[in-house]
């Protein structure tokens, strides 16, 4: 057995759950168990020369402002605030990367790997589920791809990453996850939900 | 039998048949109809027993506004009490109960109140209050209660779903009646996201079962089916029937309840049966409508006096005809539309009673072509019949006198319906405007100015007229889009033709109670549902409540669960005329939400049962409940307080497991504690200042106490801060302030610091923590960690080192909570769960002891750690016996305030230990005294905090804060005096630490 135990390892059981409706489960459900997730924060005289380090070693282009996310084959960087960001990346060896190459007098990285669970979910009815527990317009034109949030939903602190039209990405502190999940299933279940393997 | 189902006509699909019972008795009806229509048909007219008079009463209305026909609907833990039988679908197996009477509807023993009458007057309560004696309350009362009130709620749990979500639209267009409709249209058209709104079922308000009017040539409920049809094919449109609108709120945010499965038995396929919404957005439509006006007149209450419009609704939509012989009774032309179509649908209507002399030629001509007889210049003076009307008194009526004649006719007919005029449906606007204006055309209230981003349209504004009401409509769906930040495109307006005979309800004769010159002075309601009658607003005005504010409190007028839909304007007419002023002078009382009430179960949401709070678990939490812990909250988190073996209660269990740590090695779950890490640059010069205690000395890998200051001076937080690297540390606070703390730190980096280059980060959840506790606690650790040093040299108390576990990366940490030799050992919390099996497997050779919070706080107090109780927001550094703690040489947060005359009085309250004298148990919260007996206990000199049974000096102990301190007190005898709990018992004070004073046992 390995050491490492998911949050959410005995209660994600795979199989369909709640409403039965002729197009299938509404929404798909599956912990999300990134390698490393890391904070980044830069200090406010050094934010333009720590994204053009993040934007040459993760190899893309970090977004202009809070709210918004970039993603490239190293990861998925989520600008949570001005000067911070959030890296989910399953590329092997990228917390001791980053660690070498950023110095503390130009920002820091904080290892959050441990400290929060990862869901995601898609399908048509995803945007109806995570409405049921907060006030954000996910209308694709108002919450558009990459788009990033962090907000409550039962209570429950959460950093929220739209990855395409239907597919969201959540990352919960990792004591909250279960209650999470059982309010998230709960939620879903008026559109009937299938869970899947974690990873998949 | 008086109702029945008319042989054709109506919305509802007479192929599908659905049996229900009300009151246990089984009757039919069709699909479409609704409870009160249903009953209706099948010849029911009596619905309920009054308030407070027990008045047997029917069916008032077709709508919402009903103040009459309240039932409990459904059974058991479903079972909803006051709705409203005019507004309940009809489903199969449907069960509703009366209310409010007993031993039966037919037969109840409480309408005796009605004779009693006088006695119910308007401030009874406070009458009763005031009473003989302030004792006639307590005597009266619960048979006060037994008698009043409504339905009664459910004791069972509602095994139902109930959930909440959010909406977010451009424009939401309330009610989708023309008005609404027409508005949504044109908003949709402009391509802004439109929610569309109703409280029933099915779109088209009035339009709804008209038959005779037309749009652009087309049947008018044609039109709305096409308009349907247009705005639902659109995206971006929602359209939500049975859905309430029922409170407007700050920033545009409205609040609805959607009853999802309100019309089913029971909800299928994991619905909730209602949904509340929260509904942002930037521009709202009211489109409302208005409701009919009563006229007040003696036994206006009688089964089978109706509102007009809805003795023509319910044959209209349901096919129901309300009775068989009516007479019509109204101030304006639109209760003529009823009287023809009832007429029409094969009613007889033994008369029109109207007090205007002069009514239009195209209503004199369709009454005259029909052979109605119409009574211009005359008035309904009273009804009467009991259970169901059986006549109408008639009298001539002067209107340029305003005299009411003889009554010199009695009139056979078992309905009775009445028009006083319409009272536009403003509640929204009110909740979310000025002050509503009275337009004496109508002889009510329209909207007063928005100080929302909301346009009131239709009915609701006044206007009356299918024209109006769709050109209006469509301009404020026009202007609504642009608000929002759309351009739209002029509607044409639609060419409407309505029968002559349809008259608006804007030519009214005002006219509010008729009393008559002589005879009998019968009870004539104002407030159906609440029972206020004309004479109690008179009695109200007469004993000086002429406010409408007080008029309403004093009475109860509008205050029921209808909360006064039919009977405040009249309420208002009735004291304006009192009072000999007009009624804008006397003013009307505003609307708050909700429009109609609302269910706690849509309030509530899912957040009932184990959704009530969110839980917080550790690492271990499924280990802890296996192993048989009993879990008890701190905060959120879940902490395992013992670990209770067969046959062991509570104090059993932690005394063996505080002895265990004493005596071998235990370990506890230390997951829970608050951990920030704190990065930069300046971190260590930012510890320096926001700890009491200097921190410029701490070297890589090692940990120091530090304890935490407010502004004010008193003691915030304390815990441990490791420094980890050159830049990096990591502090650690009391489970309880740990985001506290965090909020503290930002808000000093952000404010007071802002040039620091320091990062603060909650690293609580990153890290599983395990304390591995006693004089076998090297041992153990020893045998699963093979590539650390372990020695006292290698990690020294309060070391800090890297290691391996059996494979797992940890921290070792050399601190003590429990004054015995101890480690922290730390993991990433995906590891926690493993880590703490393979130290259990570890520490089996060495009789390693799972402990929980009651063990661990034993074992700080026979230590003297203070804890929560003692760091309570009150006590100071010296106040705890850590003074020493307070640097004198560097300036940090609190200082000057803890450096307060106050806070360095002998005299303040002092932490010490005490120990039981008698061998009782200590109680925290109980008082230290000097006097020897309950009786006589004295002042109180301190209190008792922390408790406990002191496995290793044989006693029971407590942390105490005491006057003066130790010094003075040290072995004093004083009494620890809980009398409200009950306890005097005699104690011995003793320094605070009672166990290892030279911590020997920890530096080994």
């Amino acid at each position: 057995m390995s050491n490492l135990v998911y949050a959410l390892e005995d209660a994600a059981q795979p199989g369909v759950y709640g409403a039965a409706g002729t197009e299938g489960p509404g929404v798909t459900i599956s912990e999300h168990r990134p390698e490393s997730m890391l904070q980044l924060g830069a200090w406010p005289d050094t934010q333009a020369s720590f994204e053009a380090l993040l934007a040459s070693t993760l190899n893309l282009s970090v977004p202009s402002r809070p709210g918004l996310a970039s993603v490239s084959s190293e990861g998925s960087l989520l600008v949570i605030a001005p000067g911070r960001y959030l890296l989910v990346s399953d590329k092997p060896g990228i917390t001791q990367q980053l660690s070498g190459q950023i110095d503390a007098d130009q920002g820091v990285v904080t290892d959050l790997s441990h400290a929060r669970a990862g869901i995601r979910m898609t399908g048509r009815n995803a945007a109806d589920v995570l409405r049921k527990g907060f006030a954000i317009d996910l209308d694709i034109r108002k919450f558009p791809v990459h788009s990033v949030a962090q907000t409550t939903f039962h209570h429950i602190g959460l950093t929220l990453h739209r990855t395409d039209e239907t597919t969201f990405e959540l990352f919960i502190f990792r004591g909250f996850a279960l209650s999470f999940w059982e309010a998230l299933t709960d939620a879903a279940l008026e559109y009937g939900y299938q869970v899947a393997g974690a990873g998949q | 039998m008086s109702g029945y189902r008319l042989n054709s006509g109506g919305l509802v699909d007479r192929t599908k048949r659905l049996n229900f019972t009300f009151d246990g008795k089984s009757y039919s009806g069709f699909e479409g109809d609704t409870l009160a229509s249903a009953l209706l048909a099948n010849g029911v007219s009596l619905f309920g027993r009054s308030f407070k008079y027990h008045r047997p009463r029917g069916v008032y209305s077709a709508g919402p506004e009903e103040p009459n026909a309240l039932v409990t609907l459904r059974s058991g833990g479903r079972a909803e009490p006051n709705t409203k039988a005019t507004v309940i679908e009809l489903y199969e197996g449907l069960e509703a109960q009366s209310q409010n009477c007993w031993p039966s509807l037919e037969h109840d023993l409480l309408s005796i109140n009605q004779l009693g009458g006088p006695m119910l007057v308007a401030g009874f309560y406070y009458k009763t209050f005031m009473g003989p004696t302030r004792k006639a309350w307590m005597f009266y009362e619960h048979f006060i209660r037994k008698a009043a009130g409504l339905g009664a709620a459910a004791k069972e749990a509602d095994p139902d779903r109930y959930e909440k979500s959010n909406l977010f639209c451009d424009v939401l267009v309330v009610g989708a009646g023309p008005s609404g409709l027409a508005a949504a249209l044109t908003a949709a058209r402009s391509g802004a996201r439109v929610v569309l709104a109703d409280e029933n079922p099915e779109a088209g308000g009035a339009l709804l079962g008209e038959s005779q009017d037309t749009i652009d040539g087309q049947p008018a409920q044609d039109w709305v089916a096409k308009t349907l049809a247009e705005l639902t094919a659109l995206p971006d449109v929602t359209f939500m029937p049975r859905t309430t609108v029922y409170g407007y709120y700050d920033h545009n945010i409205l609040g609805a309840v959607e009853r999802v499965a309100d019309h089913l038995a029971t909800p299928v396929n994991h619905q909730p049966r209602q949904k509340h919404w929260t509904i942002r957005c930037a521009s709202v439509v009211i489109a409302t409508g208005a409701i009919e006006r009563p006229i007040v007149f003696d036994g206006n209450d009688t089964p089978g006096v109706m509102l007009a419009d809805a003795t023509r609704r319910f044959a209209q939509r349901q096919g129901v005809a309300v009775g068989r012989q009516a007479v019509v009774f109204t101030n304006n032309d639109s209760a003529y539309r009823a009287a023809l179509d009832l007429k029409d649908a094969g009613v007889d209507i033994a008369a029109i009673v109207d007090p205007r002399n002069t009514i239009p030629d195209a209503l004199t001509e369709a009454v005259q072509t029909r052979g109605i007889r119409l009574l211009s210049g005359h008035v309904v003076t009273g009804a009467k019949g009991g259970k169901r009307l059986k006549t109408v008194e008639v009298a001539t009526f002067d209107a340029g006198s305003q005299s009411v004649g003889e009554s010199k006719e009695w009139i056979a007919a078992d309905t009775l319906a009445v028009s006083g005029g319409w009272t536009p449906t403003i509640h929204l606007a009110s909740q979310a405007g000025d002050k509503p204006v009275f337009d004496d055309k109508i002889a009510s209230f329209v909207p007063g100015k928005a100080l929302q981003a909301w346009r009131a349209v239709g009915a609701c504004n006044g206007d009356f007229g299918l024209a109006d009401c769709l050109s209006a409509g469509s301009k404020a769906g026009a202007g609504a889009v642009e608000d929002a930040g759309f351009t739209s495109e002029a509607t044409p307006t639609p060419d409407v033709a309505v029968p002559a005979h349809a008259g608006s309800g804007g030519s009214l004769y005002p006219i509010w109670e008729i009393s008559r010159p002589s005879g009998p002075k019968g009870k004539k309601f104002v407030d159906l549902q609440h029972d206020v009658t004309a004479e109690d607003v008179r009695l109200a005005q007469r004993e000086g409540f002429e406010s409408v504010e007080h008029l309403k409190r004093y009475t109860t007028l509008g205050m029921a669960a209808d909360q006064g839909k039919t009977s405040n304007v009249n309420g208002l007419a009735l004291m304006a005329a009192a009072l000999e002023r007009s009624i804008p002078e006397v003013g009307t009382t505003r609307f708050r939400p909700p429009y109609t009430p609302v269910t706690l179960g849509a309030l509530g949401g899912r957040e009932t049962g184990h959704h009530l709070a969110p839980v917080r678990r550790t690492p271990m939490h499924d280990w802890h409940v296996k192993a048989g812990a009993d879990m008890l909250t701190a905060g959120q988190w879940m902490r395992p307080q013992v670990y209770r073996k067969a046959g062991e209660d509570v104090f059993a269990a932690y005394v063996r497991e505080a002895k265990a740590v004493r005596e071998g090695v235990g370990m506890v779950d230390v997951s829970t504690l608050g951990k920030i890490a704190v990065q930069g640059p300046d971190a260590q010069n930012f510890l320096n200042l926001v700890y009491s205690n200097g921190f410029k000395t701490l070297a890589v890998g090692k940990a120091r106490y530090g304890l935490m200051l407010r502004e004010d001076g008193f003691v915030y937080d304390d815990g441990t801060t490791w420094r980890l690297g050159e830049t990096e540390y990591l502090m650690t606070t009391t489970t309880a302030n740990a985001a506290g703390v965090l909020a503290h730190l930002e808000f000093l980096l952000a404010t007071v610091w802002p040039e620091l280059r320091v990062q603060v980060t909650s690293v609580t959840e990153q890290w599983a923590g395990v304390a591995v506790a006693g004089p076998k606690s090297r041992a153990t650790l020893e045998s699963v960690i093979k590539d650390l040093d372990l020695s006292n040299e290698g990690v020294p108390f309060m070391g800090v080192q890297p290691g391996t576990l059996d494979g797992i990366p940890v921290l070792v940490a050399r601190l003590s909570f429990s004054g015995e030799m101890a480690f922290e050992v730390y993991t990433g919390a995906n590891y926690g769960a493993a880590l703490w099996d393979k130290l259990m497997a570890a520490g089996e050779a060495f009789g390693l002891v799972p402990y929980g919070t009651e063990a661990l706080g034993t074992l700080r107090i026979e230590k003297g750690h203070v804890a929560g109780p003692e760091l309570d927001g009150r006590t100071t550094a010296k106040d705890l016996g850590l003074g020493g703690m307070a640097s004198r040489k560097k300036h940090y947060i609190g200082r000057p305030l803890m450096e307060r005359e106050a806070l360095n009085e002998d005299n303040r309250l002092g932490l010490v230990g005490v120990i039981s004298s008698n061998g009782k148990p200590l109680r925290a919260g109980s008082h230290l005294v000097a006097g020897q007996t309950a009786e006589q206990p004295g002042k109180s000199l301190g209190h008792v905090s922390s408790t406990t049974y002191s496995p290793a000096i044989d006693k029971f102990v407590a942390l105490a804060m005491l006057e003066g301190g130790l010094e003075p007190n040290e072995n004093r005898e004083l009494f620890a005096a809980d009398p409200l709990r009950g306890g005097h018992d005699p104690v011995q004070v003793v320094h605070p630490c009672f166990f290892d004073k030279d911590g020997s046992r920890m530096h080994v």
